[in-house]
């Protein structure tokens, strides 16, 4: 199996007034399973549809294994897209809709079906061949979309929002198997979703859009637990922000004065003295006990709404002293938490990232 | 929703209604196809009895044989024709972008406003003028010309979304443009095209006016029936008419179990 980089290079895209790719630059590495991930607007599925082929950029370049492809119709791209709705083709069997890449390339009947019913197995589709599109299931008209863009060898496979029209345990079970694939295949994946569950599931690297620029890149967890902008930290799973001034900085911690109390934060940035911050805090870094870890008070707070997650019970609290912060926090499963209930809040230093206003 | 009963005198009426609109559509088709089994010299009451012997003559007549297969062949090439056009124009300004788009799908169908009479009229002037001799090539043209607005239409009328994303991932996965149409587009697009066929079949089998005006001694069916009814009413003539009547029918009843009955199957 082939793979291939990809690198795009200030790509700007406007459709009218309207801009969907605002100088976006990214480098993808051979092999690598990458997420975009963002709202619907966000400029991903552009992005998507430039690297395949499918729309020339007004401005900008794009490589794919080193050579430039910005104006290479898709058929002569070695990418090949898994498209939202399958297209598969209806008055086709399953073996010669897997086959018919192979078929446009010259390859001989009896080749590209071996082929096909190889790729068939991958999918785990193995005896479905001679079946049509109608018979399958939506899940199994997935895989065998995922096998016929497979099945030309392509360096580079594009995923355009796949598994959006399946259910959600079919989905979760779909995730795993597309990692699964990308392993065994070791072809460069570039996913398209709005998920972040997905993306997080899925992705070697999540690339965060929003408005047509970058917001954030690289491997999940980092992500998550340090995004460098308030959209990622807010579109990447919940966040409270809490704004505040940084108090002082000495190389290895910040303190950030807030309105909910004083916080030193593990951060080695050089800030400038009084400069306006937001602290992003998780919903399950909020701690209701002190602690010998290091973990500092962030005054009381009280209950305002609770839901039961099986795992922890989440609540919306309204802080005592700063009832502009009402924070989403994540309590102990068997605490039996109340609505009213006035709760303290501690939070370690390394838990919060500090993001520019 | 249906109310139980109504008035008696009511569906009494309605009935009689039904049955008087029933008898005015195919009042003359049964008196015609019943008289061409007449046995005597006259297709008119009283009916004398059942017999063959008419449809034997039209078969012995070497000009109605000729006719007819005449019929059927400007019936298959120009259908063909039309349809292989029409869905070329329905192909092109269904997926590309084209200058005056709205202004080029209204002049392909305009075709289907303007009568029988005025094209036809229309093409002996024309083709008089160019010097080309009347024949069954010329009646197939006008053939062309009155069948592919409507096969245009009835083709862009199904092409959407479903066939243009299908089409996309053939382009994706190396398809060239002649192989994406042939593999792809014509086969996806299969009823909505044998529909047009059929239709146009049908049209272009009992097309009168056009035929007349632009054949000369290679005449279509219609037109030597036309001849033949000039000589005076006998039972042959009704057994020429029942014959067309027959055919039209038979390519409708294809036409209805090949598209719509596999439609109902999905």
């Amino acid at each position: 199996m082939s793979t291939a980089g990809i690198e795009i290079r200030s790509v700007t895209q406007r459709f009218g007034g309207f801009v969907a790719l605002d100088g976006v630059s990214l480098t993808i590495a051979p092999g690598e399973f990458a997420v975009l991930l963002g709202p619907s607007g966000s400029g991903k599925t552009t992005l998507l549809s430039i690297i395949g082929g499918f729309l020339v950029p007004q401005q900008g370049d794009v490589l794919i294994g080193g050579a430039d492809m910005t104006t290479v119709p898709p058929a002569k791209r070695p990418t090949t897209t898994v498209f939202q709705d399958y297209a598969l083709f209806p008055h086709m069997t399953i073996r010669a809709n897997v086959g018919f890449g192979l078929r446009m390339r010259g390859v001989g009947k009896a080749e590209r079906n071996e082929k096909a019913d190889a790729m068939l197995a991958l999918v785990g589709l193995e005896g479905q061949g001679g079946k049509r599109p109608h018979q399958l299931s939506g899940g199994q008209r997935q895989r065998v979309a995922l096998a016929r863009s497979l099945a030309v060898d392509p360096s580079v496979l594009l995923l355009d929002e796949p598994l959006g029209a399946l259910d959600m345990k079919l989905r979760r079970q779909m995730q795993e198997e597309l990692k699964r694939i990308q392993r065994e295949v070791g072809t460069t994946f570039v996913h398209v979703t709005h998920d972040q569950e997905e993306a997080m599931a899925i992705a070697d690297r999540i690339v965060v859009m929003s408005a047509g620029k970058i917001e954030d890149d690289g491997p999940p967890e980092r992500i998550y637990l340090k995004p460098r902008t308030r959209f990622a930290a807010d579109f990447m799973g919940l966040s409270s922000f809490l704004p505040g001034r940084v108090v002082s900085c000495d190389g290895a911690t910040a303190t950030v004065d807030t309105a909910a109390g004083s916080l030193t934060v593990t951060d080695a940035r050089a800030w400038q003295p009084d400069r306006a911050v937001i602290l992003s805090i998780r919903p399950e870094h909020f701690l209701s006990e002190p602690g010998d870890d290091g973990r500092q008070p962030l005054g009381q707070a009280v209950v305002e709404s609770l839901s039961f997650l099986g795992t922890n019970h989440q609540a919306t609290v309204r802080h005592c002293t700063a009832a502009d912060f009402c924070p989403t926090v994540l309590l102990p499963q068997t605490g039996e938490p109340r609505v009213g209930e006035t709760i303290g809040l501690w939070v370690r230093p390394d838990a919060p990232v500090i993001l520019e206003e | 929703m249906r109310r139980a009963g109504g008035s008696g005198l009511g569906t009494a009426a309605a009935v009689v209604y039904a049955g008087a609109i029933y008898a005015f559509i195919f009042l003359p088709v049964v008196v015609l196809v019943l008289f061409s089994f007449q046995d005597g010299r006259f297709p008119v009451p009283p009916f004398r009895g059942f017999s063959l012997r008419w449809y034997e003559a039209l078969i012995a007549d070497r000009y109605l044989t000729a006719a007819l297969v005449n019929s059927v062949i400007v019936a298959l090439v120009s259908s063909a024709v039309a349809v292989t056009l029409g869905f070329l124009a329905a192909f092109g300004l269904a997926r590309f972008r084209l200058p005056g788009a709205g202004l080029q799908k209204a002049l392909i169908v305009a075709p289907l406003t303007v009568s029988y009479l005025i094209i036809g009229m229309g093409l002996l002037i024309t083709f008089n003028a160019i010097g080309m001799p009347k024949s069954l090539f010329a009646a197939g043209i006008g053939h062309v010309v009155i069948n592919m607005p409507l096969c245009f239409a009835i083709v862009f009328s199904q092409m959407g979304a479903h066939q243009a994303n299908a089409e996309r991932a053939a382009r994706d996965l190396g398809a060239r443009e002649w192989q994406v149409l042939l593999l792809i587009t014509v086969p996806m697009m299969g009823p909505a095209l044998f529909a047009a066929f059929f239709l146009s079949m049908t049209f272009s089998w009992d097309e009168f006016i056009i035929s007349f005006l632009l054949t000369r001694f290679d005449v279509t069916l219609p037109v030597e029936i036309w001849s033949m009814l000039r000589s005076g009413l006998n039972p042959k003539t009704n057994a020429a008419g029942s014959l067309v009547f027959f055919i039209s029918v038979a390519l409708l009843l294809v036409l209805e179990l090949a598209v719509f009955g596999r439609r109902r199957a999905r």
